[in-house]
């Protein structure tokens, strides 16, 4: 009996020391029983294959005008350019209010990183969800972009947020607006927008600028951001 | 008078303890928290190498005081111990003077002592088998756990992980002795699965079926445990007892005063019918 129990306690403390994980096997479980109200998710974003030919559909790169599927805003994207300092650019520490650490005083840029630029042209159709205190519409410029492996990725999509955004306003009393800014219906506005993207990839990946990911990500419309 | 008493009331202690029953409920207890044990120490070992990869590593965020089985809701030994402790409470002993009164021990007995003798000291029997079964389990969860996970102070900084709400019982314990406080709860489970124990000897005078006076206790609080829906959104305090003797909050905060309240309504209940019909019972 007394063996028996020591062997029977020995187990268990082997159990618990070893690196099988009962936590594993025990959610496994849980799993499998839950498994009929669990829907496998799947990444419903696709990059398009070929350039767009009527500016509604497929790719769109320099020069296209875009309209986010709700029609209520539009986009042309103008110009795209890498920096490796700041100032080529003309900008200065304080216009960045994300990764203000991979800039240097002289303001190099990190050197496994590089500032992408991209100008675009926003005209406001028929955008009046949000108003401000005088009653013009607020918008929040498109802030993704992304590899095309990181937007297709099966549990994606995944994409980086802008760092910079010329055109924000400070609405709301909100001191994280930094997407926000203030636009009449009918009206147009030219901006610059950034991301730090890391080098090595802008070098071996094509890269993409989502809009119109509100109404969804399976909405999504992408310009190409080609980088020479 | 009194020796006799001591004597008794010793030998019901040893009954209740000595038992195959009480081993064999002990045994399945014990597993209920020793599968609560190696499920939270695994998933402690998994949160620490999470935190390892990458950011604030949350130090406070797991501790001793939500891994052990009274701080954790997310096992399935968590879920059979405190769902099962009403029933696990009563296997021990409870069913002992039914057996007793069936095969004619109590006259025995009650020739050598006296009526209110033998009911006091079955009651003690039962209450203290009844506690023991379910604090031996927890006892050894907590000493297991806390062999591999550090018993670091609950932090209010996480209170996600540490679900011990504002007036809470003991809450304030909770965050500054946590100690103290696993030691208090473990004091109310001893009490409470005591009561549970004693329901099905007060019931054994109603009932004249073995498996009923085991069931009906658990019955009972399930119906207690259950009616707590018809409050949902409406009042935001534990009225049952499976889920506040968790110590840990598992969906309302604990109130003291409801706690009591039950405990001396199971007390008075449970005692005074033992000791008045026990002791107006004809045994011989």
């Amino acid at each position: 009996m007394r063996k028996t129990r020591s062997i029977l306690g020995l187990c268990i403390i082997v159990l618990l020391l070893s690196a099988c994980s009962y936590k594993e096997f025990e959610d496994s479980l849980r799993n499998k029983l839950d498994n009929d109200e669990e829907v496998e998710y799947t990444n419903p974003t696709s990059i398009p294959e070929n350039y767009s030919e009527n500016e509604e559909e497929g790719l769109f790169t320099i020069g296209d005008t875009v309209t986010t599927h709700n029609n209520a805003e539009q986009y042309t994207l103008h110009k795209v350019q890498a920096l490796t300092n700041i100032n080529e650019a003309d900008l200065e520490l304080t216009d960045f209010f994300k990764n203000v650490s991979l800039i240097k005083d002289n303001g190099d840029i990190d050197q496994d990183y590089q500032l992408v630029l991209i100008d675009l042209t926003v005209k406001n159709l028929a955008s009046r969800l949000f108003k401000d205190e005088s009653d013009v519409p607020i918008l929040y410029i498109g802030y993704s972009a992304g590899f095309k492996s990181e937007i297709e990725d099966p549990n994606g999509p995944f994409f980086t947020e802008i760092s910079y955004f010329s055109g924000q306003q400070k609405v709301d009393d909100d001191p994280k607006g930094y997407y926000k800014f203030l636009l009449e219906i009918g009206e147009e506005v030219d901006v610059t927008i950034g991301w730090f993207l890391p080098v090595e990839q802008l070098r071996e990946e094509p890269l993409y600028y989502m809009i119109s990911i509100q109404s969804g990500v399976e909405y999504a419309k992408y310009f190409e951001l080609p980088l020479d | 008078m009194k020796k006799t008493f001591s004597r008794l009331l010793a030998i019901e202690i040893k009954k209740a303890i000595k038992n195959k029953f009480f081993i064999a409920t002990l045994g399945i207890a014990t597993t209920f928290s020793l599968f609560s044990a190696w499920y939270m120490i695994d998933h402690y070992r998994f949160q620490t190498f999470l935190s390892s990869i990458d950011g604030n590593p949350m130090t406070n965020a797991s501790s001793l005081y939500n891994h052990w089985i009274g701080g954790e809701a997310m096992s399935l030994g968590f879920t059979l111990f405190f769902t099962l402790l009403p029933l696990i409470a009563v296997l021990p002993y409870g069913w002992s003077y039914f057996i007793e009164d069936k095969n004619g021990y109590v006259k025995t007995v009650v020739i050598r002592s006296n009526k209110w003798q033998y009911f006091l000291s079955k009651y003690l029997a039962t209450f203290i088998a009844g506690g023991l079964v379910i604090l031996i389990p927890l006892v050894v969860n907590f000493l297991l756990v806390a062999s591999f996970v550090p018993a670091i102070t609950p932090s209010m900084v996480y209170s996600l992980r540490y679900p011990v709400m504002i007036g809470s019982l003991w809450s304030t314990l909770f965050y500054t002795y946590p100690l103290i406080f696993v030691l208090l709860y473990l004091i109310l489970n001893f009490i409470f699965a005591g009561l549970f124990a004693t329901m099905s000897l007060a019931i054994s005078f109603f009932l004249r079926n073995r498996i009923a006076i085991i069931l009906t206790p658990f019955f009972l609080i399930m119906t207690l445990h259950y009616s707590r829906t018809f409050l949902a959104y409406r009042y935001y305090n534990e009225i049952s007892p499976i889920n506040y003797l968790h110590a840990t909050c598992v969906e309302n905060a604990a109130n003291a005063w409801i706690i009591t309240g039950q405990g001396l309504l199971f007390f008075v209940l449970t005692f005074g019918i033992t000791m008045k019909l026990g002791v107006k019972r004809e045994i011989l």
